[in-house]
């Protein structure tokens, strides 16, 4: 009589227990890797890889055969290949598969067996093995394939088993439309998910803590379209099948005392669960709104008013408008006539400035307020989470260009050049001490009307052209620095008082009370819309064009 | 926000304790001053779209539509999180914390006064017509094409007399229109008023959940009584057309004397109502010199919404050489934002352009462009959908046809792909926005 591994239903678990003793004490090894690759193929068959790793215990008897279940008969003998350690093997034959009640192939290991001591590597191939998918019972859109793995009885058996199973889709589902089903016990609950080298999607298991005795069922579900109709099994051959076990097949498996090794394309219904894919909500509309100013990149970015005026006057200032006739207090000479070119917020600036008092800090307000009002205008039907994330970078690359320039010449030129765009880093001054601490500055030529004390450009007669780019050197780096960093933050005090106040005044016109906890606001007042704002038409996705106009 | 929606009362019309099957869902919220319409349309793949009062249009990835359908459902948090993990193979904690979120987002987007999506919500933003529906958002339904007025610049290039379906075959297209996932329907003309059993053809698309407009020459609303049949049998908006606060012209071009009288009395009449209302006007050589006076009188009356379009190139419209060149709108467009601006009233453009010509977007008009077969479509009188209202090929019937071989027509695949676009806009990068303006144009002009 040949002795071997011999298979049954692996459904059936109660019979293991309860195995013929005398054949079970011929085999005793250890399973410590298997590896399986069950590949669902657009054309609705099953392909499987299966690797099984044996060690032989030195008591037991020599692996001499072994038979690998399958989920059906459907397949044919001449599809199947077989290796022990890379050497192949060719005794193969479905007749010779002895398990009990299922269907499946017995590989004779004939001069490869792996005697007792030793080890050896069995891999088995399996192509296009049919009707072994079914219609989901949860979403008739969907084809159901699960999987059992082959075990062994478990008196043969022993050990920790690093089962890995791989579910390879039908090539094209996309990784949203298909759906895992639940894990067996000790088993991630979500698969690893990946592509193969063939781009399709992969469901991976994995449990190092599994055993050899045990059969483990997986599954997933893909929209039907993905494989023929006629691939898949319309009736489940396996419906009552709980009740026939209980009451036919069990007692004879019994009797008959097999092991087993199999994988069935059983249909489970009741525990199948979706991949779980993060809720996501999007709407149509633009990205990135490019063309802002650096003064209203300001006001998209939330920077501080105080901040946003000195802008404001850099610009008046580099533009021939304006200069600084003192400092503490801030007053400015306008030039006569203001230009065109002006931009608003700037004609508005120095419209403010020609007033004093509570009416200068009035039309600051109110310049602040049309800015942020015209910036939303702006921003309707684009993204502010891209267009801050757009203008964060400009910011970053303009530092860059500054940092890399190698001569104080050079850098001073690249600073004047960039000047606004830096001006939006929240580490605005400490970046600037930090970039000209130890080196002379060529200070703009238009520095002189921003610091009445610097006398090199000061005895230029007001209005006169200012060129861009960079006059000569006359100010060490730091006291550079620490002017244009304090110029920042002492702006408030020496124009508007109290900023907090003078934000509020603001806030309170532009900003109503937030109306979403998951707004991202730090408090300041928003350029980038409100309750008020009209994306929702200005975004493309409605149907509002061409609705019934022109009759 | 669970104050407020505490306090909203709910009528869901497809009630189900299950998790949600493919199809329209429709919710009603109403509080007093403020009602929100909302379906919730689940596609095959599990995906799905919330619209809003049939205007604001978000999608949702599968997790997302579910969470959508358990909150506004009002499913308890608790009941929620156990479906959830029931469907999805995730933790309860994990889908706790997403459906806090989405559900202050959902709640936020519901509101017809909520949070901008764009810029408070921070959605993730998909390029313009990038989405790819199962079906139109909206279908225009041209119950008749028989006219009480006769403008000359009309782009209905059907007789007057086309055949028309019975009062029962409209109401099971609107039943199938809803089975498709069709939200909104527009009945037009042809002047829809003409046809009695209006009210009644509302009164059901009402039932089935979807929501009701019509497109009107206004004369028959200068009746009270016909105007109140209306809103009794559910309808939600109106739009008139008015081409002019200047009777002579607004009757010229209508080519029907005391038009102008009825349309206006209409116009007084709705805005009594609790209708959603706007008026449009079509501008042409003949009344755009009007057209600020025209806005100003309107706003004057009251008129929260104005729509404006250019001439259709379709029907009279081929032949009428009243159009505007499109280098001509912008003066027009900018003027009339300042002026409607100024009234607080709201201001749609309608017509798709090619924005080398006309560009919408600069002057904060939104993104316009041909929406035929991919956002809306329309059914004939007989039955039959075309792509849009003005183009007048059929694609199937919606009786006879299988739905699924009207979307998939190859004229419908060609407009909704814009497979028309000039060889000259591939490298413009305005493409995906403007398509090329008005297919009708290009195909007039010989573009393509």
């Amino acid at each position: 009589m040949r002795r071997r591994l011999i298979s049954i239903l692996l459904i059936f678990c109660l019979l293991l227990l309860i195995s013929s003793p005398a054949i079970a004490q011929s085999y005793s090894f250890q399973l410590p890797e298997v590896t399986v690759d069950a590949y669902w193929n657009s054309d609705g068959t099953l392909s499987l890889d299966y690797t099984f790793l044996f060690v032989n215990n030195p008591s037991g008897h020599i692996i001499d055969y072994v038979d690998l279940g399958l989920p059906n008969n459907n397949y044919s003998d001449s599809n199947i290949t077989a290796f022990v350690d890379g050497n192949q093997v060719f005794d193969i034959s479905s007749s010779g598969f002895k398990g009990e009640g299922g269907s499946g192939v017995a590989f004779g290991l004939g001069q490869y067996s792996i005697p007792p001591g030793s080890s050896g590597t069995v891999r088995a191939h399996v192509e296009n093995i049919t009707g072994v998918l079914y219609i989901d019972n949860q979403d008739n859109n969907y084809a159901s394939a699960v999987f059992g793995t082959s075990y062994f009885g478990s008196s043969y058996v022993s050990g920790k088993t690093d089962l890995t199973l791989t579910f390879h889709l039908p090539p094209d589902v996309k990784p949203e439309e298909p759906k895992w089903h639940a894990a067996p016990s000790g088993f991630s609950s979500e698969p690893s998910t990946g592509f193969d080298d063939q781009g399709r999607i992969t469901y991976t298991w994995e449990n190092a803590n599994a055993n050899g005795y045990t059969q483990y069922q997986f599954g997933a579900s893909f929209p039907k379209t993905y494989v023929p109709s006629n691939a898949i099994v319309t009736v489940n051959p396996f419906a009552g099948v709980g009740k026939f076990i209980s009451a036919a097949i069990v007692p004879i498996l019994c009797i008959g005392g097999f092991i087993a090794i199999v994988a069935a394309g059983l249909a489970s219904d009741s525990r199948r669960k979706k991949q779980y894919l993060p809720p996501k909500i999007s709407i149509e509309g633009h990205g990135i709104k490019r063309g802002l100013t650096a003064v209203e990149a300001a006001i998209l970015l939330e920077e501080s008013l105080d901040k946003i005026m000195t802008m404001i006057l850099f610009s008046v200032i580099k533009k021939n408008s304006a200069e600084v006739t003192t400092r503490d207090p801030l007053e400015i000479k306008i030039n006569q006539p203001i230009p065109e070119d002006l931009q608003l917020y700037e004609k508005d600036f120095l419209t403010a400035f020609q007033k004093s008092g509570s009416d200068r800090k009035k039309g600051l307000r109110d310049m602040v307020v049309n800015l942020v009002k015209n910036v939303s205008e702006k921003m309707k039907g684009f993204s502010r989470q891209e267009t801050v994330a757009y203008y964060r970078d400009i910011t970053k690359r303009a530092w860059e260009q500054v940092e890399a320039a190698n001569t104080p010449e050079v850098k001073s030129q690249k600073y004047e050049e960039v000047m606004e765009w830096t001006m939006l880093d929240r580490d605005y001054g400490d970046r600037t001490q930090e970039v000209f601490r130890n080196t002379p500055v060529f200070v703009p030529v238009w520095w002189g009307h921003y610091d009445p004390g610097f006398g090199n450009v000061a005895s230029k007669p007001i209005g006169a052209p200012i060129s861009t780019g960079v006059g000569s050197p006359g100010l060490p780096g730091a006291d550079f620095a620490a002017s244009m960093a304090n110029g920042v933050q002492s702006f408030s005090s020496k124009v508007v008082g109290n900023i907090n106040d003078f934000t509020s005044s603001i806030t309170s016109i532009t900003n109503p009370p937030p109306k979403v906890s998951t707004t991202s606001s730090k408090g300041g007042y928003r350029g980038g819309g409100g309750s008020s704002c009209a994306c929702a038409c200005a975004c493309a996705g409605c149907a509002c064009a061409c609705a019934g106009g022109g009759r | 926000m669970n104050s407020v929606i505490n306090k909203i009362k709910s009528k869901v019309t497809s009630r189900n304790d299950s998790l949600p099957k493919q199809g329209l869902y429709h919710f009603d919220f109403q509080e007093i001053g403020e009602r929100s319409r909302i379906h919730l349309r689940i596609d095959p793949d599990g995906s799905g779209l919330l619209i809003v009062n049939a205007n604001r249009i978000v999608h949702l990835n599968p997790t997302a539509a579910l969470m959508a359908f358990l909150i506004l459902q009002k499913s308890p948090h608790n009941q929620a999180i156990r479906k959830l993990t029931k469907a999805f193979a995730v933790t309860a904690a994990q889908a706790s914390v997403d459906y806090a979120q989405i559900a202050n987002q959902v709640n936020e987007l519901i509101k017809p006064n909520g949070a901008c999506p764009i810029h408070d919500l921070e959605l993730d933003v998909t390029p313009p017509f990038s989405s790819k529906p199962s079906a139109p958002y909206r279908m225009d339904l041209a119950v008749t094409y028989r006219c009480n007025n006769d403008c000359s610049h009309c782009y209905n290039a059907r007789s007057r007399d086309y055949p028309e379906l019975s009062t029962k075959d409209w109401h099971l297209i609107l039943d199938r229109l809803w089975e498709i996932g069709i939200p909104h329907v527009v009945f037009t003309g042809g002047e829809p008023t003409l046809r009695n059993d209006l009210p009644e053809l509302i009164a059901h698309a009402e039932k089935n959940g979807q929501i009701t407009g019509i497109n009107t020459n206004g004369r028959r609303l200068s009746d009270y009584d016909y105007v109140d049949s209306l809103v009794k049998a559910g309808l939600d908006h109106v739009q008139i057309t008015f081409e002019s606060y200047n009777p002579d012209i607004h009757d010229s071009m209508v080519n029907a004397h005391g038009a102008w009288k009825q349309t206006f009395a209409g116009i007084r009449n709705v805005l009594e109502t609790s209708l959603y209302v706007m008026t449009n006007t079509t501008m042409l050589s003949d009344n755009s010199s009007t057209l600020p006076q025209t806005l100003e009188f309107l706003a004057d009356t009251g008129v929260p919404t104005i729509g404006l379009n250019a001439l259709i190139y379709s029907g009279r419209g081929l032949s009428v050489n009243t159009g505007l060149a499109e280098s001509a709108l912008p003066s027009l467009l900018h003027c009339a934002r300042e002026i409607t601006s100024q009234h607080n009233q709201r201001l749609i453009w309608y017509t798709p352009t090619q924005y080398c010509n006309f560009d919408p977007m600069q002057l904060e008009l939104g993104v316009k462009g041909c929406t035929a077969a991919m956002y809306n479509m329309c059914i004939e009188p007989n039955g039959d959908v075309i792509p849009c209202q003005s183009y007048y090929q059929a694609l199937g019937n919606i009786l006879t046809t299988r739905w699924r071989s009207i979307w998939n027509h190859e004229l419908s695949i060609y407009l909704r792909e814009r497979k028309g676009i000039p060889s000259k806009c591939s490298a413009c990068s305005l493409v995906k926005e403007c398509g090329g303006g008005c297919p009708l144009v290009m195909k007039t002009k010989g573009i393509v």
